[in-house]
C-alpha cells in the first residue's frame, strides 16, 4: 500500500505558529508521503514561507508542494519557492518526483492550475489581451501538468496528480456557481485524463465537496482543510491484487 | 449621490470583501457576507484559519461598515489528526 496525507489551504501566518505543527504531529506514522495542495501562505511573503517551514521541521516523511493563488500574492514565488525548498519541501510547478513507499515507487505530477469554467460555462480566450492571457494562463499550466504526468509514469507504479485549482465541478459543490470560473478549469481534466493518473488532489474550494471524478474515471479529492475538517486525509492507494488478498 | 450617503448594500459587500482581502489583519477571500435587516447587520460565516484572523475580520468589517452590527459566524478550521484513511483499490 501507499499511504499518501494531503491537506490543501493552510494559510500560514504569523498568528498561527505551532497551529500546523501540532495537526502534524503524527503524520510520520500515518503516511508515505505528505502532499500539500497549494496556499501554504497567507499572502505569499518569503517570511511567511520561512514559517511553513518551520512548521513542517518535524516531519521526516518526503513532503511535496504546489504554489497556491495565496502563494503568489506578494510577488515573491520564486523567494517562497526556495524558502520552502531550503526547509526540505519539494515544490512543484509544471514538474514531477517519485517517493518510494512499502510497496513500489509512487510518482507526483504537480502545477497550480488555474480558472476558467467548466464544459459548457467556460471562458473562451477571445477579445482582450487580458482574456486571451487568463485562458491562456490555464492552457499552459495544464500542457505542463500533462508533460509532467507523461514523464513521470515510467519511473512509478501510481501516479498523483497534484493541484490547487480544481479540475472538475463536483469537487466544487457547496460553493456559488457564479464563481466556478475562479475555482477551476475541465482544461486541467483533459490534460490528466490523456496522460493517465491514478489519484488527483487539488484545494482552493474552502466551501467545497471533498469527492468527484473526472469525464475520463479518475477520482479526484479536494483536500482543502476547510473541506476535509482535520489537519489533513490519508488516501492508501492499494494495488488490485493486494485488495484481492485482504479479503480472501 | 452625497458621499455621506450609505452605500447601497450591494455596493457594501463588495467594499467589505475588497477589505478583507486587502487588509494585513485579515487577508482573506473565504468569508460569505451578507446584509440583513430590519436591523442593519453584517453576517460573517465561513471557516478562517485561527482565532486571531477571526477576530481580525470583525474588526476590519466593523471598519468598513459603520452603522451595521457585525455578527460574526465564522469558524476556525480544525486541525485534528482525525481524519480517516480512505482505501483507493
Amino acid at each position: 500500500m501507499t499511504r499518501i496525507a494531503a491537506v490543501g489551504d493552510i494559510h500560514v501566518g504569523t498568528d498561527s505558529v505551532g497551529q500546523v505543527a501540532q495537526g502534524l504531529a503524527h503524520v510520520d506514522d500515518r503516511a508515505d508521503v505528505l502532499l500539500l495542495a497549494g496556499d501554504l501562505t497567507r499572502c505569499g511573503t518569503p517570511e511567511e514561507a520561512a514559517l511553513v517551514a518551520g512548521e513542517l521541521a518535524a516531519v521526516t516523511i518526503p513532503v511535496v508542494a504546489v504554489l497556491g493563488n495565496h502563494d503568489f500574492h506578494a510577488d515573491s514565488a520564486s523567494e517562497v519557492v526556495r524558502v520552502l525548498e531550503g526547509g526540505g519541501i519539494t515544490v512543484l510547478d509544471g514538474t514531477s518526483t517519485t517517493v518510494s513507499a512499502a510497496d513500489g515507487v509512487v510518482g507526483i505530477a504537480g502545477a497550480k492550475g488555474f480558472g476558467g469554467g467548466f464544459a459548457g460555462a467556460c471562458a473562451t480566450a477571445f477579445g482582450e489581451r487580458a482574456m486571451k492571457a487568463f485562458i491562456g494562463e490555464t492552457r499552459a499550466e495544464a500542457a505542463r501538468l500533462h508533460d509532467a504526468l507523461v514523464g513521470v509514469a515510467s519511473r512509478a507504479d501510481r501516479v498523483v496528480a497534484l493541484l490547487h485549482y480544481s479540475p472538475v465541478e463536483e469537487t466544487l459543490r457547496g460553493e456559488r456557481l457564479e464563481i466556478y470560473p475562479f475555482l477551476g478549469s475541465h482544461l486541467l481534466a483533459e490534460a490528466i485524463d490523456t496522460a493517465g493518473a491514478d489519484l488527483i488532489l487539488h484545494g482552493h474550494a474552502h466551501r467545497g465537496s471533498e469527492r468527484g471524478v473526472t469525464p475520463g474515471g479518475i477520482r479526484v479529492r479536494n483536500v482543502a482543510q476547510q473541506v476535509i475538517g482535520h489537519a489533513y486525509r490519508v488516501f492508501d492507494l492499494r494495488e488490485p491484487a493486494q485488495e484481492d488478498r485482504s479479503v480472501a | 449621490m452625497s458621499t455621506d450617503a450609505p452605500l447601497p448594500p450591494a455596493y457594501l459587500i463588495g467594499h467589505i470583501q475588497d477589505a478583507l482581502a486587502a487588509d494585513d489583519r485579515s487577508r482573506e477571500l473565504g468569508v460569505d457576507v451578507t446584509l440583513t435587516g430590519p436591523d442593519p447587520r453584517v453576517v460573517l460565516t465561513g471557516t478562517v484559519s485561527t482565532e486571531a484572523q477571526r477576530r481580525a475580520i470583525g474588526e476590519v468589517v466593523a471598519e468598513v461598515a459603520p452603522g451595521y452590527d457585525v455578527v460574526n459566524e465564522l469558524a476556525v478550521v480544525s486541525t485534528d489528526e482525525g481524519g480517516g484513511v480512505e482505501e483507493l483499490p
